[in-house]
């Protein structure tokens, strides 16, 4: 039969009160850490959403200070007079486009549909199929949502705005295109890191920019759209594999709520969490610290523990050993000390029979030396009595012999 | 006893894992057959007058779908309307520049070839188009030619050209069509270059050419024209052949005729495509299916007297059209013949010299 391993009780009480005392430390680390995470997560995504709101706020002002430009520009004489030639209407537009360099194109575009004059000449579509070119004519500035130019590939966004003539007549419409990496340009500050990025997305859910043109006009992925159904807020989706903190907003000013854009920033968790993971690292060092030093006071309570009984042991062996005046020494007050003391009577009364016994060894041992001295004496008579008796013996043989010799 | 509880553990583990592997097996079973589940409803839009009579009807009466077909007379229309809502049809029909456009502005869905089985009914020759490889997003319908339907009471019989259209006789009877390629494309190969040239020196020159036409009256859309000549407002139309060759043959008593000019002249393959949010997909997919059946399309090719691009029709088709050089032009026009192809950056002179024709 294999044989037990054996625990010193030493080390099984050690152990027993270390883990007493891992137990809490575990626990409140995990808690921490956890608290933590949390608290640090909800705090980047409020901050997630606050971004999202900044940047919205800034594409809003940008596309309300272009829709005043446009306004603006369609004033200017050249166009509302009917005398404005072709080439005149086209210089003036030249003109415009140095002050105004954000423009990709301008273009006056007369109520037929029909192109004017243009910088550019870049926009193919077919205007009279557009809302925001016929509502420009019933007398609105109008802005479109983003529309893609193929020849070169381009996105932008039109300002549409009629030109009124002396007669308070719309004459024709004046066209602005506003690139989308304008618009772009003016919320792509430099704190991005590339853990975060930030998409827009039109009213039909398409993305209209994204930092890898290569998403460009996708629909927002399902995991991104059933989660940003409200104006603004703050969710966590997976993408690819990766794990994003996402915050958004709503293009929901009542001036650009027919486009009703979202804009959403994102942020790796990894990213945020290799933030939060210093934290944890020091959490995780003062909970090991913890268990270090709830080991060592555990074992040195285990030896507390045991020093009554280890002072026991001692006795016992040294009293064992024969040296019977031995006393366990020990002052804990407790049921431990109480054994000592039952221990000590129980020597003391072996010490004290121990010592009776001696004593009758010796008296008898007296006694039997005198018996043996009286002994000794009468035995010393008794032999020099034979000795004569031997000597005179042979001194009658003697005579005896003399006597017989005489005879003969 | 411990032994005994790591077991039960471990059985425990395992059936887990069994009752979420089958579970997970009929949920996606059943997702997918969600997918393959026909809608009761399919919302279509193709060009005006694009499927043969009673097509669709077969179609709603053999599956019980009910079909809301929406009409266009100008592919940049439906271009839009798809753009401002991906899901609002769930199959249209566009030329192969079209797909080529509306594939870069990622408005196609992905079509599932397995879903119709009939695709190999396709000739080799309209199968995996430069346009579209592997017909990714767009199955070949019909295809056919520009040309110009004439009226021979006022025209010289068949010798009719590019050229002619600015013969100094009929220059104020011609339509053409209100399409900036199209148009374009005319004059450009009256002069002998190419419909897809990208030669700014080229283009002006083809765009002055067209100056000579009266812009708002001249440039009409396809029904427009063709009804200009039926009412000897107009002597020549460019239109396309298909609808050309239907109305000659409706008009048996009118002296008409569809001319392929023999300067060589635009081809084009009408493409089945589904916009990338369609609601119906996959009953989309079986429709394709439907009209690439032999008889089907043998149908829709034979009543619009349209070239087919599925060839396992062919047998079925009317042998009237089947053998028309007016609908299968002879080889050595289409040699001369091209499709019109992306232009890049040229496009924004092609937008320029074109508004400029109606905006002197």
């Amino acid at each position: 039969m294999k044989e037990k391993t054996r625990l010193s009780l030493k080390i099984k009480l050690g152990l027993a009160i270390t883990l007493v005392g891992i137990i809490p430390i575990i626990i409140s680390a995990t808690v921490s850490i956890g608290l933590a995470r949390k608290t640090i997560l909800d705090a980047k995504n409020e901050s997630l959403q606050s971004i999202a709101e900044a940047k919205k706020s800034i594409i809003e002002s940008l596309l309300y200070s272009n829709y005043v430009n446009t306004k603006l520009i369609a004033g200017k004489s050249t166009f509302e007079s009917p005398d404005s030639s072709k080439d005149e209407i086209k210089e003036e537009l030249v003109k415009i486009n140095t002050i105004y360099p954000e423009y990709d194109d301008l273009s006056v575009v007369n109520l037929d549909g029909h192109v004017i004059a243009s910088i550019n000449y870049d926009y193919e579509g077919k205007w009279l199929e557009k809302d925001w070119f016929l509502e420009a004519k019933e007398g609105k500035t109008t802005i479109s949502g983003a529309q893609t130019i193929l020849d070169p590939f381009h996105t932008v966004i039109i300002f549409a705005t009629p030109i009124i003539d002396e007669n308070d007549k719309t004459r024709a419409i004046l066209i602005t295109q506003l690139p989308i990496d304008r618009v772009w340009a003016s919320i792509e500050e430099n704190v991005d890191r590339n853990s975060r990025f930030t998409i827009l997305a039109d009213e039909n859910k398409r993305i209209i920019y994204h930092p890898s043109s290569e998403e460009l006009f996708n629909t927002l992925p399902q995991g991104v759209n059933q989660y940003s159904q409200n104006k603004g807020g703050f969710f966590q989706t997976v993408q690819n594999g990766e794990s994003l903190l996402v915050g958004y907003e709503t293009f929901d000013d009542e001036f650009f709520s027919e486009m009703n854009w979202k804009i959403f920033v994102f942020e790796k968790e990894s990213v945020v969490l290799k933030a939060i993971s210093s934290l944890e690292l020091s959490i995780i060092a003062a909970s090991i610290g913890a268990l270090i030093i709830a080991a060592v006071f555990g074992f040195r309570l285990g030896f507390q523990f045991l020093k009554p009984i280890k002072e026991l042991k001692t006795a016992a062996r040294n009293i064992g050993k024969g040296k019977l005046s031995f006393r366990a020494n020990v002052k804990t007050h407790d049921e431990f000390s109480e054994l000592a003391k039952i221990f000590n009577e129980m020597a003391e009364k072996i010490e004290n029979l121990s010592k009776n016994l001696e004593k009758k060894v010796k008296q008898k041992t007296k006694e039997l030396e005198e018996k043996n001295r009286v002994l000794k004496k009468s035995n010393a008579v008794m032999v020099g009595r034979e000795l004569k008796m031997i000597k005179l013996k042979e001194e009658i043989d003697s005579l005896k012999q003399e006597s017989k010799g005489k005879r003969e | 006893m411990k032994k005994q509880t790591i077991y039960l553990l471990f059985t425990l583990f395992i059936g887990v894992i069994v009752v979420a592997a089958v579970l997970g097996y009929y949920l996606l079973k059943n997702d997918k057959n969600d997918k393959h589940t026909l809608a009761t409803e399919l919302n279509i839009a193709n060009w005006e007058d694009y499927f043969a009579e009673g097509v669709i009807e077969d179609f709603e009466a053999e599956y019980g779908i009910s079909v809301n077909l929406d009409t266009y007379n100008d592919e940049e229309v439906i271009l839009s309307l798809v753009q401002s809502d991906l899901g609002k049809y769930d199959f249209i029909v566009v030329s192969g520049l079209f797909v080529d456009k509306m594939k870069k502005l990622k408005l196609l869905a992905e079509i599932d070839l397995e879903n119709i089985p009939n695709y190999s009914n396709i000739g080799a020759g309209f199968q995996n188009p430069s346009y579209d490889p592997n017909n990714q997003s767009s199955i070949p319908y019909l295809w056919g030619t520009t040309g110009l339907l004439v009226n021979n009471d006022y025209t010289k019989e068949n010798e009719i050209g590019w050229q002619d259209l600015w013969d100094k006789e009929y220059v104020n009877h011609v339509r053409l069509l209100n399409d900036q390629r199209e148009a374009m494309g005319a004059s450009l190969k009256s002069l002998g270059h190419s419909i897809n040239s990208e030669d700014k020196k080229q283009i002006t020159e083809a765009a002055n050419k067209l100056k000579e036409f009266n812009a708002k009256e001249s440039f009409v859309d396809l029904d427009q024209g063709n009804d200009d000549v039926l009412t000897d407002k107009a002597w020549i139309a460019q239109t396309y052949s298909g609808d050309a060759l239907e109305l000659i043959d409706e008009n048996p008593d009118r002296n008409l005729d569809y001319i392929i000019p023999e300067e060589g002249t635009v081809i084009w393959v009408d493409n089945m495509v589904i916009p990338r949010d369609a609601k119906n997909k996959y009953t989309a997919e079986i429709f394709i299916n439907y009209l690439l059946r032999p008889e089907v399309s043998a149908k829709n090719a034979s009543e619009l007297w349209y070239a087919n691009t599925n060839q396992a029709a062919e047998e079925y088709m009317d042998q009237e059209v089947l053998n028309d050089p007016k609908v299968y032009p002879p080889k050595k026009i289409i040699e001369k013949s091209e499709k019109f192809t992306p232009i890049g950056e040229s496009q924004t002179i092609y937008n320029e010299v074109w508004e400029e024709l109606f905006v002197q």
